[in-house]
């Protein structure tokens, strides 16, 4: 599927040449589907604006293939907002109100891959917030983490990190 | 979930798609070594409880463990400091992932007892890895105790050796050996002491080295005049920015002269109820401000 695209996206970027068309950038999800953007908003990532200079902005059509028709929207709706001066503490918690765990995850990746600091910085925050005060236990499941300890060695490296682990509260129980 | 949401794409079209791969890099330089190779899972040994539970929480597969160890350390600079260590026991993958974080974030340690909390300072501090440098420090409140004093000098100490770049202490009484450090990447300090409660005053010195600060911001301090009758605690700091004094005083009611070509925002709280229960006088000459 993946040659399917990249000759599609062959054929497209040839027929995009054309300075004019440079007003709007393409952005392909991983699934396909083709998302145009102004240009403020592909400065906005990294990745896609070094890519567009690269090519000298011949390139307008650009595949992202590690990220989802499902994430990409919220993506260019946080990079509107910062592009418009108009990230609030307000936009910030309502923003991430829609998301759960999975969501926040896959996020994370995709501002890690398209390079938006902002986004990066934002969504470290809030999984340092969501696992902040949890178990081990509760983390690990958190991140789907598989515990690869042995029980002898876990309660070893508990041992040697008393120095880390005093006063924690064993709150295992808090609910997504 | 897509299988592919990886953090090492190929784009696969002609060419110049390939520059797309570096960039990937992100945010980080890459002075951190790569991620070591991934270890074949070994099989579940975990209750079936745990797995259901773990399916509740979290159906997705561990797309975070993959990333660069640098990805997983800016995560972790976010958490207390104290937290973040805590994840070394997460899995094998974890477990040296801590010792390069370049913050120490203690927000709340009032749970710790004086002697726990200076236990995990220094074990923190002597445990990371030595070659990584630490950016930031923040003990924000509550106040660190008057017993610490050695344990802050030994924070400063190591801040400084490793290119300390942000400075936030809140500490009862700094005694003058907090000041004997110079530093040329120090950009901001934040300190906060307390004669109220200590009942000593904290003298911040004339001419300190930080020819790279750009922000200071300084609560219950008392300046010192030279022998022209003029304190000039700012003198040397020729990149300063941001100047807030909060709650400060001049010794023996003289002026405090604040000179600071590039000097763009201050800020001056006083309080009447200071030890000195004295105004001073200011002399300013900030042009850029």
């Amino acid at each position: 599927m993946a040659e399917e695209v990249s000759s599609q996206m062959n054929s497209l970027s040839i027929s995009e040449t054309n300075p004019s068309s440079s007003a709007t950038i393409s952005l392909v999800s991983g699934d396909d589907i083709v998302f145009k953007v102004e240009p403020t908003i592909a400065k906005e990532m990294e990745t896609v604006q070094s890519f567009i200079d690269e090519t000298d902005g011949k390139i307008t059509t650009i595949p992202l293939p590690n990220i989802s028709s499902h994430d990409l929207p919220y993506v260019i709706e946080y990079c509107e907002k910062s592009i418009a001066g108009k990230i609030t503490k307000e936009f910030e918690a309502e923003f991430v109100k829609k998301l759960n765990n999975e969501e926040v995850k896959e996020l994370f990746l995709a501002a890690n891959y398209l390079n938006i600091k902002k986004l990066l910085d934002f969504l470290s925050q809030v999984i340092a917030d969501r696992i902040a005060n949890k178990s081990v236990e509760y983390v690990r499941r958190y991140f789907g983490i598989e515990n690869d300890f042995t029980p002898e060695e876990e309660a070893k490296l508990r041992e040697e990190l008393a120095w880390t682990f005093t006063g924690v509260d064993p709150d295992d129980e808090d609910e997504n | 979930m897509a299988p592919s949401k990886q953090i090492t794409p190929k784009p696969k079209t002609p060419k110049k798609q390939q520059q797309l791969a570096p960039a990937k890099k992100v945010r980080a330089p890459r002075k951190q070594p790569p991620a070591p190779a991934k270890k074949v899972r070994a099989p579940r040994k975990q209750p079936p409880a745990m797995k259901a539970n773990q399916q509740q929480l979290s159906p997705g597969p561990d797309i975070i463990s993959d990333l660069s160890d640098c990805i997983l350390i800016h995560i972790l600079s976010f958490m207390d400091a104290q937290e973040a260590v805590q994840t070394c026991i997460l899995s094998k993958r974890w477990i040296n992932v801590w010792k390069k974080l370049h913050t120490l974030t203690l927000l709340d340690y009032s749970e710790l007892s004086g002697k726990l909390f200076e236990h995990f300072v220094f074990k923190f501090l002597s445990l990371r890895d030595d070659q990584t440098d630490i950016h930031s420090i923040l003990l924000h409140p509550p106040f660190l105790r008057k017993e610490c004093n050695k344990l802050v000098y030994h924070i400063l100490k190591y801040a400084f050796s490793h290119h300390v770049q942000h400075l936030l202490i809140n500490f009862i009484c700094f005694k003058p050996n907090c000041f004997s450090f110079s530093s040329s990447t120090l950009k901001s300090l934040e300190l906060t002491s307390d004669h109220l409660i200590s009942g000593v005053i904290s003298i911040f010195p004339n001419s300190l080295n930080f020819p790279a600060l750009t922000t200071l911001s300084l609560s219950y301090f008392t300046f010192f005049s030279n022998e022209d009758g003029c304190a000039e605690p700012f003198s040397t700091f020729n990149m300063l920015n941001t100047l807030i004094i909060h709650h400060c005083q001049v010794l023996h009611k003289r002026h405090l002269c604040i000179s600071n070509a590039k000097l763009e925002n201050l800020s001056i709280t006083m309080c009447y109820y200071m030890i000195s229960r004295t105004y001073f006088e200011i002399e300013l000459y900030a042009p850029s401000l």
